[in-house]
């Protein structure tokens, strides 16, 4: 379980792109949209989706991996990558149930989101609010609350 | 015994270390900024001594630093001693005969000031027998090639020299191989003289990888990854506050 999550807003985004665009400078020192690890899924009839590492508990990518190319950080949680022990199998890639992570050909390397090893780009640079980079415990709180509010009628009718 | 908590100690290049036991002489050296040549070392692979660049000098013996576990404290070893530089120098010529173009290993005989030995340079061929490529076929999850034969007939092949059965072609040997000796094309697939078809995605018919090497990983009724991003982000469109990773 990681201590800190990217939480994805979808219906927050506007399609901006500036999330994939600040991700691959990071790597790749241009904006190279196809370098980045957060993509958006735009759908024909309106509205997109941007789409990241889950950094999964039970992480297919990290169960298939033999090289340890792929290893979590037990502090924050996060699976990261080690370029030098990477074989280029591709095999995480075929086993991500959710096509977050990919194998670079031009940098011989496997890559997915590492968090910015604590400062995500993407969550910076967003300026809908559509990805917010907050404490785990908090997504709950937050869940928790608002599910609380739907519910703040029915509790005062019962009341009276 | 359990010897996780243990500590080594000792010096390379008169430097102290500590290190866990067993841990391996090249990364203790890695670890103190040392540089040692590697051809055959793959962090992610288990070391087979196979290449000898790595030899270091520790009272009069030589080494392959990179297999040679530390498990007792006092040990020295020596780098760039004048028995080191020797042997790594005639290692040197050997692999060069193999790979007379590799540019790092030309760049390591420029420090060196060697060349490839003259006498031995009919077999040429650009691999140096170090297993790199059969390591990787087997961390992958395969064991299609191996090495074969003995001395001078020593190379990697696949079962009776043909184009090997067991092989996926997911290409993590070529992609593993340090002299780039092992040829091979993306799309159309083809290595070790076999040709692949390219599973498309079922979606939007994108080349996804060999039918075999989808099988291999395990995964059933394959979708490629943007295909995959994009079903599961439809399913989030229709919740207007929805956000996740859910809690």
């Amino acid at each position: 379980m990681t201590q800190k999550t990217i939480q994805v807003t979808p219906s927050r985004c506007i399609g901006c792109l500036n999330c994939e665009l600040a991700c691959a400078s990071r790597d790749w020192g241009q904006y190279f949209p196809a370098g980045s690890k957060i993509n958006l899924v735009f759908f024909k009839d309106g509205g997109q989706v941007p789409v990241t590492c889950f950094q999964c508990d039970e992480a297919p990518c990290l169960r298939v991996c033999q090289t340890g190319a792929l290893a979590r950080d037990e502090a924050t949680g996060v699976i990261e990558t080690d370029p030098s022990r990477c074989v280029g199998c591709r095999t995480c890639v075929s086993v991500c149930p959710f096509g977050n992570i990919a194998y670079s050909r031009p940098g011989r390397r496997v890559e997915k989101c590492d968090q910015c090893q604590g400062q995500p780009r993407c969550a910076a640079v967003c300026p809908s609010g559509a990805l917010t980079y907050v404490d785990d415990a908090k997504v709950v709180q937050a869940r928790r609350r608002a599910f609380a509010e739907s519910l703040k009628e029915v509790a005062k009718e019962a009341l009276k | 015994m359990n010897h996780t908590h243990r500590k080594v100690t000792g010096t390379i290049d008169g430097r102290k270390f500590e290190a866990p036991h067993g841990a391996t002489l090249l990364d203790t050296a890695k670890g103190l900024g040392l540089t040692i040549p590697t051809l055959c070392h793959h962090p992610g692979l288990p070391p087979d001594g196979n290449c000898r660049l790595c030899l270091v000098e520790s009272g009069g013996r030589l080494l392959a630093s990179c297999m040679y576990p530390l498990r007792s404290d006092g040990e020295a070893f020596l780098t760039a001693s004048p028995l080191a530089l020797e042997a790594r120098a005639f290692v040197l010529r050997l692999l060069l005969a193999r790979a007379p173009n590799d540019a790092y290993l030309l760049g390591l005989a420029g420090e060196l000031g060697v060349g490839a030995d003259p006498r031995l340079t009919d077999g040429a061929d650009g691999c140096i027998r170090c297993g790199r490529c059969v390591r990787a076929c087997r961390a992958a999850g395969s064991e299609a090639i191996a090495l074969v034969g003995r001395g001078r007939e020593r190379k990697v092949a696949g079962p009776f020299f043909e184009a090997p059965i067991d092989c996926v072609g997911c290409a993590a040997c070529a992609r593993a191989c340090p002299t780039g000796h092992i040829a091979y094309s993306e799309e159309p697939r083809s290595i070790w003289g076999r040709d692949f078809d390219l599973e498309p995605c079922p979606l939007c018919g994108r080349p996804m990888g060999t039918p075999e090497e989808l099988r291999r990983a395990g995964v059933e009724n394959p979708v490629c990854p943007a295909c995959r991003r994009r079903e599961y982000s439809k399913s989030l469109m229709g919740l207007p506050e929805a956000s996740f990773p859910a809690p």
